[in-house]
């Protein structure tokens, strides 16, 4: 019995394609159709006309790569370059040139930036989907209205609403509302077909203001130019009418206001009566327009509206399509919502659209249909970062058509298309959106599921989203529709709470922003889960029956006959197996990632479930990783998709294996998985010739288009070609980015019509890398099947400490046998090996390499099922790979889309030579020799059969927040490996599994109140076996600035320094020197103005043999609290520094220290249940209390931390921990396991524990008096203490939040320059406030002595803290000033009517009082 | 009054590193069963001591956190391991002793291949330390020292600074022939729990000189055996819980005994095939190629260059924070013979990681227990000394006192001389003098006076006991004079109290 089948056809789909596929969607198709919409640009006499071709834009290939651009402080992006056409119609000339739109950041295959060397996540933003809204407002007298907004992508923001008399209005931001019927009429509707289109047209007829209207229009009035006079003259009547009506009509101008009481009385009904009804109409569209106009611009004069002016006012708001834009997913939903079948290229509004709108509107008041609940996901779409990208380039490209067009304006005569375009308004547009948008986030770099995590974060914040103050509850909870989309749990604590939301698992985003999620249907109640899932976006899903997860299925796949839970809309309710239409894919689609890697989720309080998912991204990589002994299985994942551990591309021996590099050869298929670049030289050829040959209409432009293209043809070969090479062999660095994709020339634009039947580019076979759909940059990644499979398999055993991937053995589930009781578990211990890939160099090497070599397409079939690069690729091609097609899409991969780096044929040779010498894989390389096929292969020159690739690994680097990143390899010389396998381990994983703490030995008790209030004592083991040393590296720059009297310069000659010998000649100190706190990183001195010196001085300094020194100490030295080693200097080169300035030596350095920190009192340690602490001891492990068998626990924790949180997904973890600890085994548990039966957590537990008793012959590992718990003896007397104490393992994480970098202490320090009272916060060596309720506490003591010290000379008293010293080594009394807080002090003193003053004694002996405000 | 036994129960080699003895101690009175079954357990824990590597200079490494081409550990790794590494000595050294380790890759760098200074042994030769790539070498040099639980180092401690110099002076430094120990099994004194460890290793280098295959053979059958063995032993000790095996410990112990002779024999065997492979190792290698690229010369060269101001990086020497703990885990039971239910016995549970024997460790233990308690031997003594009266109080004081002001080991151990009522009984006079004189010059601190006294005393300017005494009987004349003095009788009271309880004054 399988009790996962309904999982097993369907995986988790990759973690971070939302990220790289909307960028990828962005340098596809975004870019183009943003640069499309501004084509052509014209002046006003439409003579001079520039056009773009957006379909052939290229990226150059960036100068550095990610990492390096981190170290030099970079971006990390390309320049963009795109043909542009200039075309001056009166002098018939044409002028067609590559231009340099500017620079583009890119996306990194990780999906992140890199923005001035620091990695920047883009986050999705949730907003208002473009559409209409209708919603109700329940007055104080229970009345309710309806209102309808129309929310569009672009564009203004219209409101159309029903006030409590009935009425109804359209209304805008910043002018007064206008009646609905006029604005329908300028549209041009008439008034017959309003009427008619609307189901409730007495709407109208009955609450109209008075019935005069429909009888003058039935008896069809003309009307005449004298009724237009007297309409203009009500106006000012109807301005101060809806003044005084509506008062939050906020732009009437102040004299209107004024003149309002004055006109007030004059009112009087008119031929349009007063304007405060909405049954107003005109007559005709024009008379419409002209009373829109003048409506919407109650400053202006009467006399000077016009109906042209209403109209263009109108294009102007909403049907101009450059300013308004519905985009086609509102003009859908428009369509969807009021039942129209308006085109949908159409994206402006459309009389239509408010017609219908008003109908709604006026059912609803007659109670027809419903209003719309904003918070349901099917109104909120997700605003991607390509997207969001593709917007702020839209405004930089806005930007710089403005700029052309006055350039066009200005001069007419010798245009060149270099003048008129510049790189700036983009640059500038992109750099204010990567740098100061709040979308775009300084990445979470503390581990690798931080950064996971806030790549699929979604914020509701931002610009086009809510504001964090005013956001109510509403937005901030969880809706029904979140089911499968957003998590319910992990979102931030505090003010950003519910706005702030993660994707969950299973969720992927649709190409309208709307978040989709998989299920299976059903079928008469069974489960149709070999089909592919289908997902449903929230629309979607409405008005179906969806069965949750967590139901279980039988054998044959059907649901249970007993009533079940589900969900329809938003109600929960039970229905039979028949009726259910869908079900769940699995019970972890509702969370998120990190609350998908909390074990015995279900049995947490989601509070703490919370802090859980939150406190793992808070984790501190570790010098020495460990897995967890009980995890969810999902841990594989989320290290294979942070793109944090090194993956074989391709299958093949390793020949090398050292952690600067692997080397692993692989056979290669006989079709180039490279495509031919050499052909890339003829394409400037092609291009020159046919363009040269086409361009036959006009001589002039032929010769002209020659030179140019002459000149493109050398540039091109050398700077476009060429470089797509290196493009290629980029790749390998995990770069995202659009190559020298060329294309055909496609008929249809401008541009075609001008350069027919030409071929402007050849046309390379194979797409470079960016292919339509292939997300770029995902260069492949697979997972090793066990894991892939490991996930879905709830209880694994893992026997552990293989260097390699853990050999996975899984349980089958079978009948109970050996569980503890009858209802325990479904799991017995059938234990059923995974083999690992064949190992080269043991039994039958040759065998298996010549096999390999000989038919890498077996290779092929043996690869998993599962591959990630088929879902990105395209939908279809991913559920014939579902379907089991798996073959054939990975050829295609291999063929066409996998890009291996170029290689040097050299290196081979040289490596086997080298490796050759080693005893193992000697062996195997002679073995590999000897067979036939491989000595095929060694002929390197002539057919490349084996190919090493190398893989780089990342040293010791430095994370955004100064945790430390490094890979370790993991395979070993000789070994074969498969495509995907893990090759290198990231310094947060073991074995490819997500690894951030360690398993320790806890118990639940109490010990002399060290863990009073979530204190938690340590074993002193946990400090010498360095289980919680971290890593952290801390970067210090300093750049050489001007100042007053010169350059500051970077040198060791530094003036009254004596400790530089660490230093180099330029003053920089020495990788590998230990630094301490004071001592210098980088000399650097500022040069100081020449004192004039008096002659004895001079005589003196003589004398001594002195010089006297012409410059200042201004070093960068080790700041407060900090200790460790340089590990490395990057010299760059000065940024704010004019480049006229001369100067030695560097100008800019960076130096990097890294520290080791070990655990201790005051590090904040946490489990994965939201179980959190403060390390208050550390003792000796002989003074810790021991198990039975001897065994030292490694911390204690107070069991009082465990009912009140309501977490006991801990103990469940501790005790199963403690169980795997004895078997040696290692448990994945996925969440919600009630699916087999009540209880089952427990009965795991206890079975397993009852299993690890039997097995290791301990009877205190399982007690049935006191399940799980222990008697416990106490290290120091060795007494037993009085209560069976639970005792397990669990897997414990170090946050963060390290006391080094809290600790804090200052008895003087700086102080601020105005206030002059000292400084705040650690950085600045600051002070801790004295608050009143402190100075209270000292009035109460009487401690006048401290209160004064306080007050004064610890505080802003200048003269008395400067006479402190003096006064002391002189013993005289201390002299105080009147500081600022000794006034608040007196007075608080008189306002408890207490007669305190300050008086002084006069010349003539007087006492008299003096004001203390006025003390000095 | 029977006779407290120890005895071992049981014993075995769970691996190299793993070394499990269960004994049993007893019998004694019921209580102090806990008495000693605790302190043996916290001494063992936390008093034993150890030897590991402090500090390491790899050629070509300037910091911890680098790499080396073609290794495939990180430095860090590479120190890690190092830490690991389980040592072991059969004597006491107090300057830490210098090893190196050359080797050229490709294999894997393990414990075996250090050249361990004099009387230095690794004991699992296996432990990995690095895995080397055909292009890459791995020359280092290290300090091996002996301590205490553990230390943690920072390259500005002194000590650390200490360390430097011997790495960097001690050029020849004789190291061991044998690098590997591989069971302190072998150790004789099996009868005797008092006995020096002998002094072994240079005897032994020819006996190891050869080594073929027949070696090979049998040490794979030898480790078969061991296996085997072990295993039998595992799922027996699987089966039963430790308390039923405490009833049945007789017919362990015989089985123990057979197992034990057996190991002896097993590890003898393999560490001679071990030193083998190592000679062999160094044939091949030759001995001038290693004379070449030691590390002094590498580094006399080397820091030449760098004080020419080359821009190559020098090595550093990076300390290492060492775990001298030899014992992993110790377990005591409290067991009472139901026969005898007026006696009790404790079961002691021992495992040690390799680098000394259960057997060993308790013997260590009670030595560092004994070292710990026998100052308090002294206290019979003292009031002796002073020839004083009461015994309770004054003997307090002085022992106090004797700690406090005179506690270099030496004065202790003259102390102690006394203490045990030697014959030599000038020095016993000779003690008794300097004490006096001790005593004289003792701060009034030290009394136990009440605050007014006391300061009433600082005031008259009265610091020592001499001066107190002078003081105190100068007072006493003056009132029998009845010269009206300042000095209020309660005062006076206080001080000859005091005095007399201090044993300076005679009681009458």
């Amino acid at each position: 019995m399988n009790i996962y089948l309904r999982q097993n056809s369907f995986l988790v789909p990759d973690f971070i394609a939302v990220q790289r596929n909307s960028f990828s969607q962005f340098l596809e198709s975004g870019l183009i159709q943003e640069i499309s919409k501004r084509n052509p640009i014209t002046n006003s006499t439409k003579e001079l006309e520039l056009c773009f071709y957006p379909q052939y834009y290229k990226l150059s290939p960036p100068e550095l790569n990610a990492k390096q651009s981190i170290l030099k402080n970079k971006t990390y992006s390309c320049r963009l370059y795109i043909p542009v056409k200039l075309t001056n119609k009166r002098t018939k000339t044409l002028k067609l040139q590559w231009v340099v739109l500017g620079n583009l950041p890119l996306m990194t295959k990780r999906g992140h930036f890199i923005i001035n060397g620091s990695p920047r996540v883009i986050i999705n933003q949730m907003v208002r989907s473009p559409g209409v809204y209708f919603k109700e407002v329940s007055h104080a007298d229970q009345k309710l209205t309806y209102y309808a907004d129309l929310i569009a992508y672009r564009g203004a923001w219209l409101r159309i609403e029903l006030d409590k008399k009935a009425d109804i209005w359209a209304r805008m931001k910043k002018t007064p509302k206008l009646p609905m019927l006029i604005l329908l009429q300028a549209l041009g509707l008439n008034l017959p077909t309003i009427l008619k289109s609307l189901n409730y047209p007495k709407f109208f007829e009955n609450l109209g203001h008075d019935g005069n209207f429909m009888k003058q229009l039935k008896k069809g009035r003309v009307s005449s130019r004298s009724s237009s006079q007297e309409l203009s003259g009500s106006f000012n009547l109807s301005e101060d009418v809806s003044l005084r009506l509506d008062d939050s009509s906020k732009n009437m101008g102040a004299e209107n206001v004024q003149r309002a009481p004055l006109q007030k009385s004059t009112k009087k009904a008119t031929l349009f009566g007063d304007f405060s009804r909405s049954s107003v109409y005109c007559k005709t569209q024009e008379e419409a327009l002209w009373a829109l106009y003048a409506l919407t611009h109650p400053l202006k004069n009467p006399d000077e509206v016009t109906a042209n002016l209403g109209k263009s006012f109108l294009y102007r708001k909403f049907m101009n399509s450059r300013v308004y834009d519905l985009s086609p997913l509102g003009r859908l939903r428009l369509n969807q919502k009021l039942n129209l079948s308006v085109n949908e290229n159409i994206t402006t509004i459309t009389a239509q659209d408010l017609l219908f709108i008003t109908n709604t509107l006026i059912n609803l008041n007659y109670g027809v249909g419903k209003v719309d609940d904003i918070d349901n996901l099917k109104n909120r779409r997700i605003r991607t970062a390509g997207e969001l990208v593709q917007n702020q380039f839209g405004i930089g490209l806005l930007r710089l058509e403005k700029i052309i067009r006055e350039k066009l304006k200005q001069q007419q005569t010798k245009l060149s298309i270099g003048s008129l375009i510049n790189t700036k308004p983009i640059n500038g547009a992109l750099r204010e959106f990567f740098g100061s948008s709040p979308l775009s986030q300084f990445m979470d770099q503390t581990n690798p599921l931080a950064e996971i995590t806030h790549k699929r974060r979604l914020s509701s914040l931002g610009p086009g989203g809510v504001n964090r103050e005013t956001a109510g509850m509403a937005i901030r909870g969880i809706h029904p529709t979140h089911y499968g989309r957003i998590c319910p749990i992990e979102t931030p604590e505090g003010q950003n709470a519910g706005l702030v939301n993660s994707l969950t698992i299973y969720s992927r985003v649709n190409p309208y922003g709307f978040i989709e999620t998989p299920f299976y249907k059903v079928v008469k109640g069974q489960v149709q889960n070999s089909t592919r899932p289908i997902f449903f976006s929230a629309y979607q899903e409405e008005k179906k029956l969806l069965a949750p997860g967590d139901i279980y299925a039988n054998k044959l796949k059907y649901l249970p006959k007993s009533e079940l839970p589900i969900r329809k809309l938003a109600e929960f309710t039970r229905t039979t197996r028949e009726k259910i239409d869908y079900i769940s894919v699995s019970p972890l689609q509702m969370i998120s990632i990190a609350t998908s890697l909390i074990p015995f989720l279900e049995h947490d309080d989601a509070n703490r479930a919370l802090m859980g998912s939150n406190m793992q991204r808070q984790a501190v990589p570790l010098m020495t990783a460990e897995a967890p002994v009980v995890g969810t299985g999902l841990e594989c994942r989320v290290a294979s998709d942070s793109g944090h551990v090194l993956q074989a591309k391709k299958s093949g021996f390793v020949t090398y294996s050292s952690a600067e590099k692997i080397t692993i050869l692989s056979p290669v298929d006989s079709t180039p998985a490279v495509p031919k670049l050499s052909k890339g030289n003829n394409s400037p050829q092609h291009f020159h010739e046919s363009v040269g040959g086409s361009c036959k209409e006009s001589q002039s432009l032929q010769a002209a288009a020659e030179g140019y293209l002459s000149g493109v043809a050398s540039s091109s070969s050398s700077k476009f070609t060429g470089s797509s090479f290196s493009t290629i062999s980029a790749l390998n660095d995990g770069v995202l980015r659009r190559a020298l994709t060329q294309k055909v020339l496609t008929t249809g634009t401008n541009c075609s019509s001008m350069l027919k039947n030409q071929r402007f580019f050849v046309e390379p076979k194979a797409q470079l890398y960016t292919g339509a759909q292939t997300p770029v940059g995902r260069v492949e990644t697979i997972l090793q099947p066990n894991h892939a499979e490991g996930y879905l398999s709830e209880v694994e055993t893992i026997q552990q400490t293989q260097n390699k991937l853990p050999l996975q053995v899984r349980f089958g589930v079978e009948a109970p046998k050996s569980s503890f009781d009858s209802e325990a578990t479904k799991i017995s211990s059938t234990l059923n090996s995974i083999p690992q890939h064949p190992v080269l160099g043991e039994d039958s090497p040759s065998k298996q390499v010549g096999w390999a070599l000989k038919d890498p397409q077996i290779q092929t079939m043996l690869k998993p099922k599962w591959h990630h690069s088929a879902q990105t690729m395209s939908r279809e091609n991913w559920y014939q790979n579902l379907k089991g097609q798996n073959v054939k899409t990975f050829t295609q991969v291999e063929s066409g889309r996998l890009v291996t780096k170029p290689t040097n044929t050299k290196m081979p040779m040289s490596s086997l030579a080298g490796t050759a010498n080693s005893k193992k894989t000697g062996e195997a390389l002679y073995k590999l020799a000897s067979s036939e096929s491989a000595t095929k292969s060694m002929d390197f020159s002539t057919k490349t059969q084996l190919k090493p690739i190398t893989y780089e690994l990342q040293k010791l680097f430095r994370s955004n927040q100064d945790t430390s990143i490094m890979h370790r390899p993991v395979v070993r010389e000789g070994e074969w490996v498969n495509r995907g396998d893990l090759l290198a381990d990231n310094s947060t994983t073991v074995g490819g599994e997500l690894s951030l703490g360690k398993n320790l030995l806890l118990a639940y008790m109490p010990w002399e109140g060290y863990n009073f209030e979530d204190a938690i004592l340590i074993s002193e083991r946990l400090v010498s076996d360095d289980a919680y040393t971290s890593l952290h590296i801390e970067r210090y720059e300093v750049e050489i600035r001007e100042t007053k009297f010169g350059l500051e310069q970077i040198t060791s000659q530094i003036p009254d320094e004596g400790k530089l010998s660490h230093l180099d000649h330029f003053g920089i100190a020495k990788p590998g020197t230990w630094v301490e706190e004071g001592d210098i990183l980088i000399g650097k001195v500022a040069p100081m103005p020449q004192k004039n010196l008096s002659r004895y001085e001079k005589l003196l300094y003589d004398v001594v043999g002195k010089k006297i020194s012409t410059t200042r100490d201004t070093s960068l030295r080790v700041p407060r609290g900090v200790s460790g080693r340089v590990i490395h200097v990057e010299i760059l080169n000065a940024e704010n520094l004019p480049p006229e300035f001369v100067f030695e030596g560097p100008s800019r350095v960076n130096l990097y220290i890294a520290e080791k920190r070990k655990i201790h009192v005051g590090d904040k340690m946490a489990g994965r249940h939201g179980n959190k602490g403060i390390i208050s001891n550390i003792l000796p492990r002989q003074d810790m209390p021991y198990l039975p068998d001897g065994t030292p626990l490694d911390m204690v924790l107070n069991p009082l931390g465990v009912p009140s949180r309501m977490n006991v997904g801990q103990i469940y973890e501790c005790l199963l921990g403690l169980a795997g600890r004895y078997l040696g085994q290692k448990f994945k548990v996925r969440p919600f396991d009630e699916i087999y039966g009540p209880q089952t957590s427990r009965s795991l537990v206890y079975s397993k524990l009852y299993e690890a008793r039997l097995r290791t012959g301990q009877r205190w590992l399982f007690n049935p008096a006191s399940p799980g718990k222990t008697r416990l003896f106490d290290g120091r007397t060795g007494e037993c203490f009085s209560q069976p104490v639970t005792v397990g393992q669990a897997y414990m994480l170090k946050l963060i939040h390290l006391v080094d970098e809290k600790i804090h202490a200052r008895s003087i320090g700086p102080y601020s320059l105005v206030t002059q009272q000292p400084l705040r916060g650690r950085s600045k060596h600051g002070g801790q406030r004295l608050g009143e309720m402190e100075v209270w506490a000292l009035e109460g003591f009487g401690a006048a002595y401290t209160l004064q010290e306080l007050l004064t000379v610890k505080s802003d008293d200048i003269k008395g803290r400067e006479q402190v010293m003096e006064s002391i080594q002189k013993n005289k009394t201390i002299s105080l000033g009147t500081p600022e807080s000794f006034k608040v002090l007196i007075r608080e003193l008189q306002s408890l009517c207490l007669d305190v003053g300050v008086y002084a004694v006069d010349g003539s002996g007087k006492i008299k009082q003096v004001d203390t405000m006025k003390l000095p | 009054m029977k006779h407290i036994l120890l005895s071992c129960v049981e014993s075995r080699i769970e691996h190299n590193r793993s070394f499990y003895s269960r004994f049993q101690l007893g019998p004694f009175d019921l209580g102090q069963g806990l008495t000693v079954g605790n302190a043996f357990r916290r001494t063992l824990l936390s008093e034993l001591s150890g030897v590991g590597i402090t500090l390491i200079e790899i050629d070509g490494v300037c910091h911890e956190y680098s790499t080396l081409p073609g290794v495939r550990e990180s430095v860090l790794d590479i120190l890690l391991n190092l830490k690991q590494l389980v040592l072991t000595s059969d004597t006491t050294f107090t300057v830490p002793q210098v090893g190196y380790l050359n080797f050229t890759g490709p294999g894997v760098v393990t414990a075996k291949d250090l050249k361990l200074p004099v009387s230095v042994y690794c004991v699992d030769p296996d432990q990995p330390i690095a895995t080397l790539s055909a292009d890459a070498t791995l020359n280092f040099k290290f300090l091996v020292c002996q301590g205490k639980n553990y230390i943690i180092q920072t390259p500005v401690d002194k000590f650390h600074e200490y360390q430097k110099k011997i790495l960097n002076s001690k050029l020849n430094l004789p190291l061991s022939s044998r690098t590997t120990l591989n069971s302190t099994f072998e150790r004789p004194n099996q009868d005797s729990l008092v006995g020096t460890p002998l002094q072994e290793g240079v005897g032994k280098t020819k006996q190891n000189k050869r080594l073929n295959a027949h070696f090979q053979r049998q040490l794979k059958q030898l480790n078969r055996l061991k296996e085997t063995s072990f295993k039998a032993y595992k799922t027996k000790v699987g089966e039963k819980t430790i308390s039923d095996e405490f009833q049945t410990n007789s017919v362990n112990h015989q089985n123990l005994t057979t197992f034990d002779l057996r190991e002896k024999k097993l590890t003898d065997v393999t560490t001679s095939l071990q030193h083998g492979e190592e000679a062999t190792l160094l044939k091949e290698e030759g001995l001038n190629k290693l004379d070449n690229s030691s590390p002094q010369l590498e580094n006399k060269l080397k820091g030449g260059r760098d004080f020419s101001g080359g821009s190559q990086l020098a090595s550093q020497a990076l300390p290492v924070d060492t775990l001298f703990m030899p014992i992993k885990k110790v377990n005591y039971m409290i067991d009472i013979d139901p026969a005898e239910p007026d006696r009790e016995s404790v079961v002691l549970e021992i495992w040690t990681n390799g680098s000394i024997h259960p057997r060993q460790a308790v013997h260590e233990a009670a030595k560092q227990l004994i070292h710990l308690f026998s100052p308090f031997l002294q206290t019979h003594l003292v009031p002796t000394t002073l020839q004083s009266t009461p015994y309770s109080k004054a003997a307090s004081k002085t022992q106090e006192f004797s700690l406090n002001e005179t506690s270099t080991e030496k004065v202790k151990d003259e102390l102690g001389k006394v203490a045990f009522g030697s014959e030599n009984n000038t020095a016993a006079l000779n003690q008794q003098k300097n004490l006096v004189t001790a005593i004289q010059t003792l701060d009034i601190a030290n009394l136990n006076f009440s605050l007014r006294t006391f300061t009433f005393l600082k005031k008259e300017n009265i610091n020592t006991v001499s001066e107190l005494v002078e003081f105190w009987t100068r007072q006493k004349t003056e009132a029998k004079d009845s010269i009206q003095s300042n000095v209020q009788s309660s005062v006076l009271l206080e001080i000859s109290n005091n005095l007399k309880n201090f044993g300076v004054l005679p009681t009458s």
